[in-house]
């Protein structure tokens, strides 16, 4: 203790080690604003991210289901609720027939059973891959042959790996490729071909593990995708007054209603961290005010042994910079640790497309989050800081 | 010529407006040993802190080795304090924090010393009798302790003169007396001292005692001398 090198620094660490509760309470105040700005930033951006990976791989301008289930289909598609709707199978040719509609792939959606038959409650989904534009894309780079009858890839929530079996209504199927993440319901799904999942209803209704109204031909929805420059509202129209027991769902549709939600998340996000903010700044000037002015006579004691007003602002400034800097870290280290490891039920819980930003994109909000909250205490500090410095020595010591 | 103060003037406003240093001169001599009595009031320590540079006169000049502080700039005016002025404060005014060598070595914190400052605090403990105290805490010193270690910092860069206000205010009189003793062992020496003290038997220890008197100085008179010692 006695042969170190007396610096500002370890001035200000001994300061601050003096006045433990006080500076406890100073962290305390910045972790809470550290950790609302990168825990906020993580969430606006994963949000954007999952948007911008369902506008831009979801594939289908629109999503026939029937009628009263585009609530379910939505649900399904964004929060990976198990969803179970039907439709009779013909209609897919007669949407494809439509004028506008370049392609129509149906789609069969089976909840799995929490119970012994089931490796894991998920939601099945078998699609016609002759047809199909919205899962395969996906798939590509996974596995570089078709999928073949009794095989299934699975979303990247699901806890099984490639080569596992996994059991289905009693039934064994072999997993061949996992999906990256999606941040949408696919990432809780299950996906095999309609042929696999028609023989698997056809076994089960036998064994009589699945409801009675699964017919083997019918279909949960039909994806439907657009000729260029088709203006999807006739189209959505005419689908409806053919097939009076259907609803469509359209891609932009889902895309306004949670760009919308969004909007508004984000901007309570950053309505409450600028309230914290300033509130942690308001605080902060108060505290240091009165911090700085018990220590006046610390201060004036400082002056008549020759120090310059700007090495007293100086070490003022390094304890401020300090608290600020233990704070930003355990702010973070805080909204990590509440953030990392609950994605998922976060995600479900506010029920958008959701997907962790990038490495890169991370790194840059917890240098962002740290930086403005490592600002707080130098810029509530500076007034005080600089009034002490200002201040008449001699009265201050006689004031002590 | 050391110091050399001329004709100082400081107002103070506290209800009505006074001078608490009145048109005040004074020279010191290197091995000088001023001692300036007065009562509470009579801007005792006012003068003191004007005279190292603390606060600011409303007239006057005040010369050291015959430069003009008060026309210096902070870091110009705040070397001086910290090479030549050594500065023991009433009460003694030690960091808690810091460890007893580290409160010795803290005006070579300020501006860098050219000797290791640990090397000399210890030198400068021994010097006060301090030797076996260097890593206790401030806390666990007693009064006369606690001063020994504020006239140790005071030391710490070789000051060519030393300014002590009340150093012996709140002590007894063995303790006074090996202060005192101190002090005058470092006039001695060759540093000029400035004391301002209420205590008889501590302005016997000077060469020059003056005496202030509602914020003008004097030189005491042989019967006051007598009187005030």
């Amino acid at each position: 203790m006695t042969e170190k090198k007396l610096t500002t620094f370890t001035l200000a660490l001994s300061n601050l080690k003096s006045r433990a509760n006080r500076t406890v309470g100073l962290i305390v105040l910045v972790t809470l604003l550290a950790a609302v700005l990168f825990g906020g930033m993580m969430l606006v951006s994963s949000i954007q991210h999952g948007m911008n990976s369902m506008s831009g791989r979801f594939g289908a301008d629109m999503m026939v289901v029937p009628r009263g289930s585009d609530a379910s289909a939505e649900g399904l598609l964004l929060r990976s609720e198990p969803s179970a709707f039907y439709l009779d199978e013909d209609i897919t040719a007669e949407i494809a027939a439509m004028p506008g509609v370049k392609t129509a792939s149906p789609q069969l959606f089976i909840q799995s059973l929490d119970a012994a038959c089931c490796t894991v409650p998920v939601q099945l989904i078998g699609y016609d891959p002759a047809t199909d534009f919205n899962i395969q894309p996906w798939i590509i780079g996974k596995m570089e042959r078709p999928l073949e009858a009794g095989e299934v890839v699975i979303g990247d929530l699901i806890l099984a790996e490639p080569g596992d079996e996994v059991i289905f209504f009693n039934q064994p199927f072999k997993v061949v490729a996992k999906m990256d993440a999606t941040g949408m319901g696919f990432d809780s799904s299950v996906f095999m071909t309609m042929d696999t999942a028609q023989h698997m209803i056809e076994l089960s209704r036998e064994s009589g593990l699945l409801p009675g109204d699964v017919g083997g031909a019918d279909v949960s929805s039909v994806m439907v995708k657009l000729d260029d420059g088709t203006d999807p509202a006739p189209v959505r129209t005419a689908i409806i007054n053919a097939h009076l027991n259907t609803d469509v769902v359209t891609s932009s549709d889902m895309l306004i209603d949670i760009s919308s939600r969004l909007s508004n998340m984000t901007l309570l996000i950053y309505m409450l961290a600028a309230l914290i903010f300033v509130l942690c700044i308001v605080v902060l000037v108060i505290m240091f005010s009165v911090t700085i002015n018990e220590r006046r006579s610390e201060f004036a004691l400082f002056r008549a042994q020759g120090a310059t007003r700007k090495k007293i602002i100086g070490l003022v400034m390094t304890e401020a910079v300090l608290i600020s800097l233990v704070g930003a870290a355990c702010g973070i280290l805080l909204a990590s640790l509440i953030y990392f490891p609950f994605t998922t039920y976060i995600g479900d819980m506010l029920g958008m497309p959701f997907l962790m930003p990038t490495t890169a994109e991370i790194i840059g909000y917890g240098v962002l989050s740290a930086a403005v909250s490592v600002l707080t205490g130098p810029l509530a500090c500076l007034p005080p800081a600089r009034k002490i410095g200002q201040a008449d020595t001699y009265t201050v010591m006689r004031e002590n | 010529m050391l110091l050399e103060i001329q004709n100082i003037k400081k107002t103070y406003t506290r209800g009505r407006t006074f001078d608490a240093v009145d048109d005040v001169s004074l020279t010191v001599n290197e091995g000088d040993f001023v001692t300036i009595v007065g009562k509470s009031g009579s801007g005792k320590s006012t003068l003191m802190n004007m005279t190292v540079g603390l606060l600011k006169p409303d007239g006057g000049k005040i010369l050291f080795e015959g430069t003009d502080l008060f026309s210096l700039t902070d870091e110009e005016m705040s070397k001086i304090r910290n090479r030549n002025i050594g500065y023991v404060p009433q009460g003694c005014g030690l960091l808690n924090n810091l460890s007893v060598i580290d409160n010795v070595r803290l005006p070579a914190f300020f501006f860098e010393t050219p000797e290791h400052s640990v090397k000399r605090a210890r030198k400068l403990l021994e010097q006060v009798g301090l030797q076996g105290f260097a890593g206790h805490s401030p806390t666990t010193l007693s009064g006369g302790e606690s001063r020994r270690v504020a006239i140790a910092r005071a030391l710490m860069c070789g000051p060519k003169v030393i300014v002590a206000d009340e150093p012996t205010g709140d002590l007894d009189h063995e303790t006074t007396k090996e202060i005192m003793e101190l002090f005058s062992a470092l006039n001695k020496a060759g540093t000029a001292m400035i004391m301002v003290t209420h205590d008889q038997d501590s302005a016997g220890y000077g060469d020059r005692l003056m005496i202030m008197e509602k914020g003008k100085l004097r030189e005491a008179g042989s019967r006051e001398v007598t009187k005030e010692v």
